[in-house]
């Protein structure tokens, strides 16, 4: 479970980028983070990493994010960044993959058996020994899913997920997700991608959350969502 | 274009260090200290002893062999430090003139040979650390590092420079390329444009670099890699380790070429 009690975040201390948010998200539930440019997602998923000092509380299954317990959090969570070339930063797809799992002192024969189980859930086990800047886009993103994977951990954290993909890869990284089990916080800007993966979101604007309920509800609320610059899902149109 | 050619040059490293030969096989923490006695004892000779050091070519010639990597990719590679080596004994030549070897009236001045040799333990060294970075990642080689207890710093300043390099060398790609697209006919960068130029690269490279370090955090990475895991030494790693080491030894303590040429004599 992930709790956020009164968060807040500023870079220069005169501009809330984060403005007292509060909300929690069960275990295995799968919600979508929504928002114009500059509302504030980016920001509010590296808080929950503690890559920024906040103010207020989050926990994550219960243990206080502070920089005391990061080894622990970053242990939990998986963070899909959203440029695959910034996570990608090994020579090959398994060196990356083995990355995480060795960090935390992992043995060889367990990584390696973890690596092979992940490529073949994800069927990208071609892709095992393939040199991370040969691959496509498509493939990277595939890739840097696994990466995350291997390291086992109980909640997934993604940041614009289909960004740079065609709609056949959209497809096939939307039918991962939907897949796996973890808990997962999605942050998009693909209204339909969440409406696919997601069954509640969270609506930001200008650092404050305007709406937390179940996707289908935000999503076909026209005066809510254009009220935060954005438009009705192509579905709903 | 020359910045992708560097660009594809520190890839081809990273592939090179994915092989599967035997070298690739032995544990990085003892191909490391290999390569640290070899230097070491390369150094240990005198700045006169051409002959003696000649035996030490031994070394690079069976590693290259055994990790299948190519001599002339490696000429290639260590180009850019060539005239460094070349340049640090130089000065011997016109400041050391008495004669070394006087040969029916050829003159070899002591100067020319202790930049030979120089020249020579300049080229070894560099080719016996083009062997440890062609068969090991740079991750692998930090870690031994680790092991060795080196300071956190000294090692995470490696591991980072490294690695931003190779950031850095992509940012200068990608705005050399989206400023040539504007300036069609112009060779390179109109000098009005540097500032701006150095500042963007700075800026943006700050930038990706950050992104990368938060990727490394965010699996684990804490400056630290005591507890990444580059497997367990098994015999044949300890068997490298004595067997190459005493033959480099044994090549510091007997001057190959000397004694055979005593032996022809007698």
């Amino acid at each position: 479970m992930i709790r956020f009690e009164n968060v807040g975040f500023s870079y220069d201390g005169k501009r809330q980028i984060l403005k007292d948010i509060s909300f929690e998200i069960d275990d295995n539930a799968s919600v979508g983070l929504i928002g114009a440019n500059g509302a504030g997602k980016s920001t509010l998923i590296r808080s929950v990493l503690g890559f920024l000092d906040f103010s207020g509380k989050i926990t994550v299954d219960g243990t206080e994010v502070t920089k005391k317990t990061l080894p622990e959090i970053r242990k939990k969570i998986g963070y899909v960044m959203q440029n695959s070339d910034n996570q990608m930063f090994m020579p090959r797809v398994v060196d990356d993959m083995a990355f995480g799992p060795k960090n935390y002192g992992m043995d060889k024969e367990e990584t390696e058996r973890r690596i092979d189980a992940i490529l073949e859930r994800l069927s990208i086990s071609h892709l095992k020994e393939a040199y991370n800047h040969k691959l496509s886009g498509g493939e990277k993103k595939m890739a840097s899913i696994a990466t995350i994977l291997t390291m086992e951990p109980s909640i997934l954290i993604m940041d614009e997920p289909t960004s740079m993909l065609d709609p056949y890869n959209r497809r096939k990284i939307q039918d991962v997700i939907v897949s796996l089990p973890q808990t997962k916080l999605i942050a998009s800007h693909d209204l339909d991608f969440i409406c696919d993966t997601c069954e509640k979101s969270i609506l930001l604007y200008d650092g404050e959350i305007r709406g937390y309920d179940l996707t289908e509800r935000i999503m076909r609320d026209r005066d809510l969502l254009e009220g935060c610059h954005l438009e009705l899902p192509y579905r709903y149109q | 274009m020359e910045i992708n050619r560097k660009l594809s040059d520190l890839r081809r490293l990273d592939e090179l260090s994915a092989g599967t030969s035997y070298i690739h096989g032995i544990h990085t923490l003892f191909i490391l200290l290999v390569t640290f006695i070899y230097i070491v004892t390369l150094m240990s000779f005198d700045k006169y002893d051409l002959t003696g050091i000649l035996m030490m070519f031994l070394y690079p010639v069976f590693m290259f062999r055994l990790a299948e990597l190519s001599f002339s990719e490696s000429l290639r590679k260590i180009r850019y430090v060539l005239p460094f080596i070349l340049f640090m004994g130089i000065l011997n030549i016109f400041f050391d003139r008495d004669p070394y070897l006087v040969i029916n009236g050829f003159r070899l001045s002591r100067g020319a040979v202790s930049f030979f040799t120089m020249t020579v333990k300049g080229f070894l060294a560099v080719e016996a650390s083009y062997v440890l970075i062609a068969t090991n990642s740079i991750y692998d080689i930090c870690a031994a590092l680790s092991m060795l207890r080196l300071p956190r710093i000294l090692i995470s300043l490696f591991l980072l420079t490294f690695r931003y390099i190779t950031v850095m060398i992509e940012e200068v790609a990608n705005m050399t390329e989206a400023y040539s697209l504007r300036a069609p006919g112009q060779k390179g960068l109109h000098i009005s444009s540097w500032g701006s130029f150095l500042g963007q690269l700075l800026l943006r490279s700050y930038d990706k670099a950050n992104e990368l370090y938060l990727g490394m955090e965010a699996r684990g990475y804490t400056g630290d890699l005591r507890n990444y895991d580059i497997g367990k030494p098994v015999l044949k790693d300890y068997v490298f380790l004595i067997v190459v080491s005493a033959l480099i030894i044994l090549c510091r303590l007997i001057n190959v070429p000397v004694t055979i040429g005593n032996l022809i004599r007698r």
